[in-house]
């Protein structure tokens, strides 16, 4: 938003912008977390088992859930293909929330036809301001 | 007394981290999506569930036993009316069903706790299906809570306007 800056509420619209803070929060702030989130959501239908769901968070998550028709499995690598032994079977039906923060997740159907979706809750700090999930920072992905 | 008395002055904004480490004040809604006479059996209708405080958490039962009787959240209206129009029309669908931004809810099942932050949400059902909506709310009167929508930064409630068809 072009106007986040001002303070009063009569002269600009609220927007999630208007959170914006000095200093920034980071990732290890803890009231962040001890908030409730921001819902964000998405669904893909007719996923095949060739294919995957790469999710990119604009925030870092305070936690998510995925709900899919067949089982899943999901990685947290960032980047290249995903490991076998680093992946979390998903079966059939929604997962117990997962409290974790991360900005970026990886879907890998186990049959073709599948529709999962996934319901996060985000905090207030940019995804940009959290290390790339991978194991150079120290991520056992 | 009443919930009102609870609130203070200052008001608290939505990012007063204290109202989400109480637990919330109850809200209770069960409903039956209306029918249209009958002719068209399955046909997909919305419920909005309106907020006074915002939530602290969400949680919702989806008592239908039939199977494939789904119901959908969604955060804005925007996106249900692209997803409604898709769905009971033609099999154009708006923005397709990849990347809608809404959760697909099982018959006959309870979400977990959902802790979000929010003022408003509709659910899309069949004709005659019944869903319960129970949530925890804070303190924090709604009208100060953005309205959800992509331009406000909720960018996982909405598709980019810019983008939708």
């Amino acid at each position: 938003m072009s106007n986040w800056l001002s303070n009063t509420i009569a002269d600009r619209d609220l927007g999630i912008s208007d959170n914006t803070r000095v200093p920034m929060p980071h990732h290890n702030f803890v009231p962040e977390y001890q908030m409730s989130g921001y819902p964000w959501a998405i669904t893909d239908t007719d996923l095949d088992s060739s294919e995957t769901l790469d999710i990119d968070f604009p925030a870092v998550t305070r936690w998510f859930i995925v709900y899919c028709n067949n089982p899943v499995k999901i990685s947290f690598k960032q980047t290249g293909s995903s490991d076998a032994d680093k992946m979390f079977y998903i079966p059939t039906g929604m997962s117990q929330r997962l409290e974790l923060k991360c900005k970026h997740i990886r879907i890998i159907p186990t049959a073709n036809s599948t529709t999962v979706s996934v319901l996060a809750g985000l905090t207030n700090i940019p995804s940009t301001k959290y290390p790339d999930q991978t194991t150079d920072n120290g991520f056992n992905v | 007394m009443t919930v009102e008395n609870n609130h203070r002055w200052p008001t608290p904004n939505h990012n007063y981290v204290p109202e989400y480490q109480m637990s919330g004040v109850p809200f209770l809604e069960t409903f039956t999506f209306p029918t249209n006479g009958g002719s068209n059996n399955g046909e997909l209708t919305s419920k909005k569930v309106s907020f006074d405080q915002v939530t602290r958490w969400i949680q919702i039962l989806n008592h239908n036993n039939t199977n494939n009787t789904h119901i959908y959240l969604f955060f804005n209206d925007t996106e249900l009316a692209s997803f409604i129009a898709g769905k009971n029309g033609s099999n154009a669908v708006p923005n397709g069903y990849k990347g809608c931004r809404h959760i697909k809810i099982d018959n006959g099942s309870y979400t977990p706790r959902f802790e979000l932050k929010c003022k408003e949400l509709w659910i899309l059902g069949e004709e005659g299906a019944t869903c319960s909506v129970m949530a925890g709310l804070t303190s924090i009167p709604s009208n100060t809570f953005p309205d959800q929508k992509y331009s406000n930064g909720f960018t996982g409630v909405q598709i980019n306007p810019a983008n939708a068809n």
